[in-house]
């Protein structure tokens, strides 16, 4: 199915001047997207979707896609400057990108993001290229019972995150769940901890959340401390060579993460970046600088956010199978031109996916040499005085926490989870942990009662299938692990959160 | 005095006429000049959904004939009921319309016993297309008709397992119809609900759910590519995409028509005027070549009711629904 002759013509066609220029306009856009807290790549695209009235396909389609991947490479950067993540995706990288950025580090933050997403995003489309049609088959053995698994797997992170107030942060990963289960019932549709209210059974979106807890909260914890410095002043804009050689070990773990979890449905980028960051730091030498400022904090959800987009596009082209939001609308786009997606779609119009696909690794070199020259122009931005920019934030999480459902309430929660953002910090409550376990609860409600729905009841679905006992296995494991290296260790060497 | 008392009548009349006559003008220029700013279509889900390419099929086509962009505004939430009460709760100057569905209306209604609002407060407007149902196996499965699964669920129903895309959705209705008219007990079979049509049709391609019943433009993908089999449709006559897919009628279901449906309906209170020119749109739409063929490509059928056909359409809708999710206890 896969001819080196088709891609090559692809690039043919791809690199003519107006397929380029939208590839690079859908970058662009995206980019923009991906910065604005509330507007995603899904309402990116969403908004852009009419132009398909005017283009051919090839060249609509290029820049839809480009929005996807171009947002991907946008929401680090607010996350890493002002704690402002403007994806679910970036929450991740806020972690470790904030501390480096008031470590005067933020001209590096934002380079190794980007080369990281760049490395993540190609090998990622490497993956879509030679393997599409196997691995999407493949993923079609991924029912309830292994998605259970997976979610496990991805809650253990929650032990990490915790760093070292471990009971403190599993009170706040048990918060998490809570909100996350706020709202309609996801199988029997009846209202939960809703009061009656018609805005709260829509449930609690999950973006205003974030960007009270991080970047709400963080504005007041600085208003605090007045006249002290929040960023310290940029002593390098670049990272070193020798930097750069050090990461490629974890920029090469973190596209595997990234990429083969992203084959399933329901895997949008987000909780995948979660479990790169773990698994990132199981491998550091330096595991307690994780959350203090570690680069590699930065690189691994990063680069497995992009890896995870373009993995996203093998079901979407073999199957027509959507695995995040996104790329539901971007379906329906290919619809509105009559191409379904398939096997069909390779065999019938090559030249269509083919150029596609190839301009798709043009659009991420674009957006490498879009991102490295402004790193210097966005890490300025943190130069202007506190008592301006904050004020700015906070508009702009506003606008964008809006934007999300064209809906006020969400605003009010945004400043709601400001507030208790701010206790959480005052009470050394770690607020990493609600936010991985108010994504992941409904996921992980969904799946169990889903599974014990095919097994009649029966626990034994869990054990008695391979790929799901497997993931359970290496959750426990995880979990295990991580609460006896936290014994071992002296307490000045545990992993610190985000939130000291 | 006669003189003067004559020309106060004179006077007085006079503006009195012309008052009227400055009116009956206003009203025709208001009625001849809707509209004069863009207009607001509210889509109560989310973007990429049957609601969003009905939606995006109407809004450029209305926006090309009168002349004002139609702006699709997107207030997902609580099932379709956030963005349906925003719409409802709306000013009657026929700038906020909503892009109604089955999921919006009747079916909305029949699955939530408690809506917070009177769903039928509103200014039925027009239908505009059909989203059919097909009901589909895995490509390997043995059953090949809806008899065998009908056999197959009434002999076996413990180890019958079938997947909704949705608590309350099309996918629902349409299935526990179908099982009912076939007599299977609903309560002792597998229903596993998912968040969506793609995820369950998914799990339906991979071998963990059975039996599935999602939209033409759900099943498209899966079914060119081979993984799943379309078992029948719930249209009138066969679809053009799938000509050997038989109708649910050929198939010896014929009280299985459940089909999905958008449209357009306002807030309460709407205008006639405004209401006209939306139902002309509509079928002038219904009549043009290329709009036709543009809803072919995604799968919709288009099919124009007009406001008092469209409202018996939707309480009927509402009856039988009602009356199925209650048998199968699935109403909340």
């Amino acid at each position: 199915m896969i001819s080196i002759d088709f891609l090559l013509q692809g690039f043919g066609y791809a690199l003519n001047p107006f397929n380029l220029l939208m590839a690079f306009l859908g970058a662009i856009f995206g980019t923009l997207v991906g910065v604005l807290p509330g507007i995603g790549p899904t309402a990116g695209i969403a908004i852009l979707l009419p132009l398909t009235s005017w283009l051919n396909p090839t060249p609509a389609i290029i820049m839809l896609s480009g929005i996807y991947y171009g947002a991907m490479y946008g929401g680090s950067t607010t996350s890493i400057l002002v704690n402002v993540p403007g994806e679910v995706s970036s929450v991740v990288t806020a972690l470790d990108g904030y501390q480096l950025a008031k470590q005067g580090k933020a001209g590096v933050a934002l380079a190794m993001a980007a080369i990281s997403s760049f490395v993540g995003g190609t090998l990622g489309l490497i993956g879509l290229t030679f393997f599409a049609p196997p691995l999407a088959e493949a993923a079609l053995i991924f029912g309830p019972p292994e998605y259970f698994g997976l979610m496990c797997l991805a809650l253990s992170v929650v032990v990490s995150l915790a760093g070292r107030r471990l009971p403190k942060g599993l009170i706040s990963a048990g918060v998490g769940l809570f909100l996350g289960s706020i709202g309609q019932d996801p199988i029997l549709g009846n209202a939960r901890f809703t009061f009656g209210s018609l805005k709260l059974l829509g449930g609690i979106d999950f973006v205003a959340v974030v960007v009270g807890l991080f970047a709400v909260s963080e504005v007041m914890i600085n208003a605090e401390k007045v006249g002290a410095v929040v960023y310290q002043k940029i002593t390098r804009l670049y990272p070193t060579l020798q930097e750069l050689r050090q990461s490629l070990g974890a920029m090469l773990r973190s596209t595997l993460t990234g990429f083969f979890p992203s084959l399933l449905p329901g895997c949008a980028p987000g909780p995948i970046s979660f479990l790169a960051y773990d698994i990132e730091r199981r491998f550091s030498r330096h595991p307690e600088m994780f959350g203090k400022g570690a680069i590699e904090g930065v690189i691994a959800p990063e680069g497995a956010n992009n890896a995870a987009t373009s993995g996203g596009f093998v079901p979407m082209f073999s199957l027509g199978i959507p695995t995040s939001s996104a790329l539901a609308v971007l379906l329906s786009a290919l619809m509105i031109y009559g191409l379904k997606p398939g096997p069909m779609l390779f065999k019938e119009r090559p030249d269509f996916i083919w150029t596609v696909i190839a301009s798709m690794y043009i659009g991420n070199v674009m957006l490498l040499i879009l991102n490295l020259p402004l790193v210097g122009i966005w890490a300025r931005i943190i130069m202007i005085p506190y008592h301006y920019l904050a004020p700015l934030v906070l508009v702009f999480c506003f606008i964008g926490t809006f934007s999300i459902r064209n809906n006020l309430f969400d605003v009010w929660v945004a400043i709601l989870f400001g507030l208790i953002g701010y206790l959480m910090h005052k009470l050394k409550y770690p607020t990493a942990p609600l936010v991985l376990a108010m994504i992941l609860g409904p996921m992980l409600e969904q799946s169990v009662r889903q599974s014990l729905t095919i097994s009649g009841g029966s626990v034994y679905i869990f054990i008695s299938r391979p790929i799901a006992l497997g993931f359970l296995i290496l959750a426990t494991f995880a979990v295990i692990l991580s609460v006896w290296s936290r014994l071992r260790l002296k307490p000045s060497n545990l992993p610190q959160s985000g939130t000291d | 005095m006669n003189t003067l008392r004559g020309i106060v009548k004179l006077i007085a009349i006079s503006f009195m006429a012309m008052i009227f006559f400055l009116v009956g003008t206003i009203q025709a220029m208001a009625v001849s000049e809707y509209p004069t700013k863009p207009i607001s279509l509210i889509v109560p889900a989310a973007p990429g959904g049957g609601m969003d390419v009905a939606a995006r099929l109407i809004s450029p086509y209305t926006a090309k004939v009168l002349g004002k962009p139609v702006n699709i505004v997107y207030r997902p939430g609580a099932s379709n009921t956030i963005g349906t009460l925003d719409v409802l709760t709306a000013p009657a100057d026929g700038y906020t319309l909503l892009m109604d569905a089955h999921s919006a209306s009747s079916l909305m209604a029949a699955a939530i016993a408690d809506l917070p609002f009177d769903w039928q407060k509103r200014t039925w407007i027009g239908r505009l297309c059909l989203d059919p149902v097909f009901y589909a196996v895995k490509s390997d499965s043995k059953w090949k008709t809806l008899a065998d699964i009908a056999a197959a669920a009434k002999k076996n129903p413990q180890e019958f397992t079938w997947g909704c895309g949705g608590a309350g959705g099309i996918s629902t209705i349409s299935l526990s119809t179908f099982l009912l008219a076939a007599g299977v007990s609903l309560s002792g079979t597998k229903r596993v609900v998912f968040t969506g049509g793609a995820p369950a049709l998914t799990a339906l391609a991979g071998g963990h759910i059975e039996f599935a019943a999602q939209q033409a433009s759900e099943v498209q993908s899966l079914a060119s590519a081979g993984k799943i089999r379309l078992i029948a449709t719930t249209l009138e006559k066969r679809s053009e995409d799938f000509p050997e897919v038989p109708t649910t009628k050929e198939a010896g279901f014929p009280q299985v028509t459940i089909t999905g449906w958008q449209g357009i309906s306002g807030p309460p209170g709407l205008p006639e005027h405004i209401v006209n020119v939306w139902v002309k749109t509509l079928k002038d739409a219904a009549s043009d070549p290329e709009f036709l063929d543009r809803a072919k490509k995604v799968g919709k059928v288009i099919s124009v009711l007009g406001p008092e056909a469209m409202k018996s359409m939707v309480m009927k809708q509402y009856e039988e629904y009602l009356y199925v999710l209650t048998q199968v206890g699935l109403r909340k």
